[in-house]
């Protein structure tokens, strides 16, 4: 055991500081798309972002400070905490701005399937590492099918299409690092494989008209009308960016109000207007940054546990990323997936610096090269 | 770095062997989000005509159009006091969120809107966007909200509206201006375009950091001044009011005008409104100008027509004699004076100064329809006489020819029956008389000063119906009416009138009322060198005859007229020609 006082050592500070620029450069984002805006819940947007980052930023250090290794001690507690902060949305949640039933009231709101996004990266990443030795038997398959399955089936009925996708996603990138047979992953993307055709037409009928709308504005994109209009504006504002952009708070696409949901799911689409591709590389470089420093952390990772814990954050950030820049470059349905440190969302910044804090302690404590 | 060393637990072998795979996918899905972001913001690959598209769906928010709609011009009396003006009213909102004080801000606003103070703060609390306070307050109340200094949270719309600081005087004249913005109603009806001006359209950028400080101010519609005179209108309804109350009419009209140049001077009604809340009419009658549009029946007046008709056409002369034996059979009906009494021989001048319905009747007949139709409309009767006010009539009357015209009607209309005319027309057909023959167009508008560009309206004739020798007979004639033969109720001590009463009985369909009648009065007055005319007409009184009715009324209205427009007594005014001095008593 090395002494306590060196773990900081590792700390690494490149993660952090490549976190700190991308969480600033998101509240001046959301403060240039919700400038002059007189609807009081816009308003609260810029200083509702700084404050969750400071919480954000003081999680993300506690986290590292704590040794993950007591997190997995108490991953049974935790995936519990999980299925009752969940099913508890489902009694008691109440509706955010697209409709879905997805938040808690508890004097803040939260979203509670974005703490479940960074819980079940524990959970998983423990019953992944303690099932290690059999790793190649169908029962792991199961057992990780039946963990995750659980709170997406809870999450899928709030509806929330984006967070379900994402928790697939995660188990995908975590079964497939923890090595499990690709003959098993081929099985268990077959079940996910099954469950879509039943679970398409339920959803769609569950699903809220805006949701649908945005699906089927993708596929079609003529079809709808409303959600065409916003693929075609953000398609607007990133061509009108050009290789500088307009300037900060000075895009005509943003400051005239034609971007709809311009602080949380089309914030690319001002970023790209206002300081042009540029700006847009930047953000996607300082975010793969982010992504690659995780990664080189899953690497020197003193066990399995540590190891999964990174691959599960970097897996989310880069699917959310891909995601939300993807919407805005008509790459992707629009499934109001944020985009991660910049898009306005308190309970999101604060899940993804959690993340960051989880990848921190496993790199402060792993091998040193 | 050795390989072996390097694995630290058994999965580290198939992490090795799967990360390649990893940063493949990730750099690949990199390069996708890259190129696709390239592509967009230099439209790679896109079509001229998609570029065109996309540019303009971007280009079509941008801006708008604004129409900003001209100032409006101002309304004054021949002097220049002001009938008419524009003033701001406007509607006040709050956005409670962009409040710095709410508590502070209710408690002022309560002050200033004499609203309850809880009610005040449970808007300035309120946990929407904004919200309405009052929808229309004054200008005064506006400039008090604007002092309060509450910032982007209090927010007012300015709202037009068009102000009348004369209050009810001469309402039916100016007539009003609705919510439109549209004048309805005498001048501003007929002079809308004029006062309106034109509207300039703007091209403003919805961008809120590319909007300028423009220049928000519109055209300025043409300022107008009317013939009235505000002194004049303001005695010439008080006169009315007055007159109504004493006779027991339930309307009537009072005209003054300058036979000379056409000017109207004063002109009132009752019933009329109040242009400051035209909302309130609830009955749209209140609204007519009963002087250019009330039809009636004129009556006795009409002889005057008649007489002068007879002398100019030659038919008469001035010492022409019938005998009068008490009835006349025209065209299936008899003809009978007002006291159905036998007058014996009686000449022109008695036809008019005792009102004789026979001698009337006689004179058409001598004339006979091809003499004496032709003269009706060289009087003007039966069309509009063209004043520049909105909701003219024209009266009407039956010529040979039409389908409603029999051979009775010759003699009816001789003494104002069976023709229909409006107080102004007649007016206008007796200022012939007074002005040498010569009939004025009847006016209203002055001068009208479009952006500093000065018309001045030239006094037009709309014919001449008689010769200036048959006028200055007629003239002769009526002045013997009023010394003679209204025991001096409509004289005036020191000045020469002309003038003529007039007795009508109300038409119905199903013939004339009985018991009641509108009684008229028109004169002129120095009758030697007339400077103004006067039409007096009240609507059912309680007595009968004009003469009894309306002639004190004229006298009254003479009396107080001589003074406000300084028209000197007879013997002053010849002594001062004789001086060589000229009299304008008008054109003060």
């Amino acid at each position: 055991m090395k002494p306590t006082g060196s773990i900081w050592k590792q700390f690494d500070f490149i993660l952090l500081g490549a976190s700190i620029l991308l969480t600033i450069f998101g509240v001046l984002m959301i403060r240039s798309a919700t400038l002059d805006a007189i609807d009081p819940e816009l308003i609260a947007r810029v200083p509702d972002q700084i404050r969750f980052a400071f919480l954000g930023f003081g999680v993300l250090l506690a986290l590292a400070a704590l040794d993950y290794k007591l997190l997995g001690g108490i991953h049974m507690w935790l995936y519990l905490l999980m299925i009752v902060l969940l099913f508890l949305v489902t009694l008691f949640g109440v509706e955010g701005d697209g409709g879905a039933q997805s938040w808690l009231n508890v004097g803040i709101r939260i979203q509670p399937s974005e703490i479940a996004k960074v819980l079940i990266i524990i959970t998983l990443g423990m019953l992944l590492a303690r099932n290690y030795e059999r790793i190649g038997h169908l029962s792991t398959l199961v057992k990780t099918l039946l963990h995750v399955g659980i709170p997406a089936i809870l999450i899928f009925i709030q509806p929330d299409l984006g967070m379900t996708i994402v928790l697939a996603v995660l188990w995908f990138t975590m079964v497939w690092a923890a090595g499990l047979r690709l003959k098993h992953i081929g099985i268990g993307l077959l079940v996910f494989g099954l469950a879509a055709p039943i679970a398409v037409p339920v959803a769609f009928s569950q699903m809220q008209p805006y949701q649908r709308s945005r699906i089927t504005s993708f596929i079609f994109p003529e079809s709808d009308r409303d959600a065409y209009y916003n693929i075609l504006q953000a398609r607007i504002s990133i061509g009108s960016g050009g290789l500088l952009g307009k300037g900060y708070a000075n895009g005509p696409q943003n400051t005239g109000r034609f971007l709809r949901v311009r602080h949380t799911d089309f914030i690319f689409s001002v970023i790209s207007e206002e300081f042009g591709l540029v700006g847009g590389v930047a953000t996607m470089s300082l975010i793969g940054v982010v992504i690659f420093r995780i990664l080189r952390g899953a690497r020197r990772a003193a066990d399995p546990f540590g190891s999964l814990i990174c691959y599960g954050v970097a897996s989310f950030i880069f699917f959310q990323t891909f995601v939300s820049i993807g919407m805005n470059l008509s790459l992707m349905p629009v499934t109001g997936l944020t985009l991660p440190f910049i898009s306005s969302g308190g309970t999101s910044l604060l899940s993804t610096l959690a993340g960051i804090g989880l990848a921190e302690s496993v790199i402060m404590r792993g091998r040193r090269i | 770095m050795a390989t072996q060393t390097s694995v630290y637990f058994p999965q580290q072998q198939s992490f090795r062997k799967r990360l390649p795979f990893v940063v493949v996918a990730l750099i690949a899905a990199s390069l996708l989000m890259l190129g696709r972001l390239a592509s967009f913001q230099f439209q790679i690959g896109l079509s001229p005509e998609a570029i065109t598209y996309l540019e303009g769906l971007r280009d079509a928010g941008y801006n708008r159009e604004l129409r900003i709609a001209a100032n409006r011009g101002n309304i004054y009396d021949r002097n220049g006091e002001v009938l008419a003006v524009n003033s701001l009213e406007y509607q006040v909102g709050l956005s409670p969120n962009l409040l710095e004080d709410p508590r502070e801000a209710a408690t002022q606003l309560a002050a200033v809107l004499g609203r309850p103070e809880l009610e005040m703060f449970e808007a300035a609390t309120a946990n929407v966007p904004w919200v309405l306070l009052a929808s229309r307050v004054s200008a005064e109340v506006g400039q008090r909200l604007t002092a309060l200094d509450l910032g982007s949270g209090l927010q007012m719309s300015p709202l037009p509206r068009r102000s009348y600081p004369q209050g009810t005087l001469a309402a039916q004249v100016i007539g009003f201006v609705g919510g439109d913005l549209t004048g309805y109603y005498g001048v501003e009806g007929y002079y809308q375009d004029t006062l309106e001006g034109q509207a300039r359209d703007r091209t403003v950028s919805n961008i809120p950091f590319e909007a300028e400080q423009a220049d928000w101010q519109g055209d300025q519609g043409a300022d107008i001044v009317l013939t009235i005179d505000r002194d004049v209108q303001y005695l010439v309804e008080t006169q009315l009011l007055n007159a109504l109350s004493q006779s027991g009419a339930e309307s009537g009209s009072i005209l003054v005008m300058n036979p000379r140049n056409g000017d109207i001077l004063g002109m009132a009604n009752f019933p009329s409104f109040d242009p400051n809340a035209y909302f309130n009419v609830e009955d749209p009658a209140q609204l007519v100008n009963l002087a250019i549009s009330g039809n009636y029946e004129p009556g006795s007046v009409m002889k005057i027509i008649t007489v002068a008709a007879a002398l100019d056409r030659g038919v008469i002369t001035p010492d022409f004699t019938y005998f009068d034996n008490g009835s006349l059979e025209v065209g299936g009906i008899t003809v009978r004076n007002w006291d159905r009494v036998a007058h014996g021989t009686v000449d022109a001048t008695q036809i008019l100064v005792q009102s004789l319905n026979i001698g009337a009747a006689t004179l058409a007949m001598m004339m006979g329809p091809d003499q004496f139709y032709p003269e009706l409309n060289e009087f003007g009767f039966g069309r509009r006489t063209g004043v520049d006010l909105q909701g003219e009539e024209s009266g009407i009357f039956y010529a040979p020819g039409d389908p409603d015209w029999a051979e009775a009607n010759i003699a009816t209309n001789s003494f104002g029956q069976g023709i229909s005319v409006t107080p102004l027309q007649m007016l206008t057909a007796v200022n012939a008389i007074a002005n040498g023959g010569l009939m004025m167009q009847p006016r209203v508008v002055h001068q009208i000063n479009d952006n500093g560009e000065i018309f001045t309206s030239q006094p037009s004739a709309l014919g001449r119906p008689i010769s200036a020798e048959t006028a200055s007979i007629v003239t002769r004639m009526m002045v013997s009416v009023v010394d003679d033969g209204l025991d001096e109720s409509a004289s005036l001590p020191g000045y020469t009138i002309a003038g003529k009463t007039g007795t009508a009985e109300i038409p119905t369909p199903f013939g004339y009322e009985s018991g009641t009648s509108i009684v008229t009065f028109v004169g002129f007055l120095p009758a030697d060198d007339p400077q103004i005319s006067i039409l007096i007409r009240l609507d059912r009184p309680r007595e009968y005859w004009a003469s009894v009715v309306a002639a004190p009324v004229f006298r009254d209205l003479a009396e107080r007229l001589v003074v406000q427009l300084a028209i000197p007594p007879d013997a002053t005014r010849r002594e001062l020609a004789v001086q060589g001095g000229s009299i304008s008593g008008i054109s003060r």
